[in-house]
């Protein structure tokens, strides 16, 4: 029995897979375009949502039913509370269904990363496939380029509402003077870039924490070798459920934080306030 | 990183066009359906009131009409009393008067029998005693003298 690494987990993720004995490894140009476990991910999450999407509202009646009920909740609430609280209603039209989006897609991967699925299916124990935890959000790749959309979307917004020049102007306050204003315009810059680090890391680090906790917690199980030690696993089973209780917790507090952020930072870029 | 930006990209497309987009819809004909039930409520609670104000009205005229008439029949009630008192007090007015005539007469035809019979006894005595029959003018005209002294009109008057 191989010993278990906790770390590994997520190395391994972005390996490419294989099936059948056949790589799953692609590249185009300088581009990796493997098919990895973490790619999977990706889509299960992507899929997931969509079927969730479509399907409640396919049969969305006018009448709505409790599920319809529930889902329209969450509609509403992202659509008035965390993109038409700190936007312009113009701007909260068009960029609804991005962060929607963005919300969903990120509470339902943080979930489904709670969910064990069988993986490794040629390494399994006895072809008794392995059923791991892993979440596409917890790889800094996808939070990056989450990240960067909404970075794009906040200057792409910004410029286009209040000109090029409008808008970098408005990176320093008008009222300063233009020593310091040129000073604020380059720490402003810093910070813009640093959102875009803050927000990607912000949602990798805190599922991939999640995920390492109850990886050390089942690693520490399977360290036990002796009789005597055995009376520890009990406890840390406990700990297992109570972090993956709190993991649940977190995966929807995460995903509202970088959908109420996104709005926020492209919010502020439309409607500047020095 | 490529996948993802693909993979959301074509999510939000998705989502957009076949969730977000019908639900939207669904949801905006559900508000116009509350504000036009809304409006109708509002109509008919209108009607509503206009009708109950007119119902109100209508009683209001009803009971005033009602209280005219109950005033009217206990004025034409009480008249009507007054009237079948007033006949039986004039009624019984007339029967006393009717009575009190006959009382009299028949006193004064009582009182005349007497006299007459006093007048005939008093020509017997007279006659007795006299041992002579005076004639029945003399007698007459004695007893008148004797009776004129007696006044039977308040006899007759004080046995009423």
């Amino acid at each position: 029995m191989s010993q278990l690494n906790p770390a590994d987990e997520f190395t391994d993720a972005t390996k490419p897979l294989s099936i059948a004995g056949h790589s799953l490894e692609f590249h185009i140009g300088a581009l990796d375009m493997s098919i990895s476990k973490a790619v999977v991910y990706l889509w299960i999450g992507a899929i997931i949502t969509a079927l969730i999407c479509i399907g409640i509202s396919k049969a969305a009646r006018m009448l709505p039913d409790r599920k319809q009920t529930a889902f329209e909740g969450l509609y509403e609430y992202v659509r008035d509370t965390l993109v038409g609280a700190v936007m312009p209603a113009g701007a909260a039209v068009t960029w609804f269904p991005y962060i929607a989006s963005l919300f969903l897609f990120i509470l339902i991967s943080n979930i489904i990363g709670l969910i064990p699925l069988p993986f490794n299916l040629a390494e399994g124990f006895h072809d008794i496939p392995e059923f791991k935890t892993y979440a596409a959000t917890a790889n800094i790749n996808v939070t990056i380029a989450l990240a960067a959309i909404t970075f794009v979307a906040t200057h792409y917004s910004g410029i286009k509402a209040n000109g090029p020049i409008g808008y970098f102007k408005g990176w320093a306050p008008a009222t300063a003077p233009p020593v310091l204003k040129q000073v604020l315009l380059v720490l402003h810059g810093i910070s813009e870039i640093f959102r875009l680090v803050s927000l990607s890391v912000r949602l990798f680090a805190n599922l991939a924490a999640g995920h390492l906790v109850l990886l050390v917690f089942y690693a520490m199980i399977l360290m036990i070798q002796s009789w005597a030690l055995s009376v520890l696993i009990a406890p840390l089973e406990l700990g297992v459920v109570v972090v993956s209780l709190f993991e649940i917790f977190v995966a929807l507090i995460q995903a509202y934080i970088f959908a109420i952020l996104s709005a926020v930072y492209i919010g502020g870029a439309i409607h500047q306030e020095h | 990183m490529i996948y993802t930006l693909i993979t959301f990209g074509v999510l939000l497309f998705v989502l957009k066009r076949y969730a977000f987009g019908p639900l939207q819809a669904v949801i905006d004909k559900r508000r116009e359906a509350i504000n036009e039930s809304i409006r109708h409520a509002e109509e008919m609670n209108r009607n509503a009131e206009r009708l109950l104000a007119e119902y109100r009205e209508s009683v209001a005229n009803a009971k005033a009409e009602a209280e005219q008439i109950v005033d009217r029949a206990k004025k034409v009630g009480e008249d009507q009393k007054a009237e079948i008192v007033g006949d039986a007090k004039a009624q019984a007015q007339k029967e006393v008067e009717s009575a009190r005539d006959q009382i009299q007469r028949e006193t004064r035809k009582a009182l005349q029998e007497i006299k007459d019979q006093v007048a005939d006894l008093t020509v017997l005595a007279a006659g007795k005693v006299a041992g002579k029959a005076i004639t029945r003018e003399d007698h007459l005209r004695l007893v008148d003298e004797a009776l004129s002294e007696v006044d039977f009109d308040q006899l007759g008057a004080g046995g009423m």
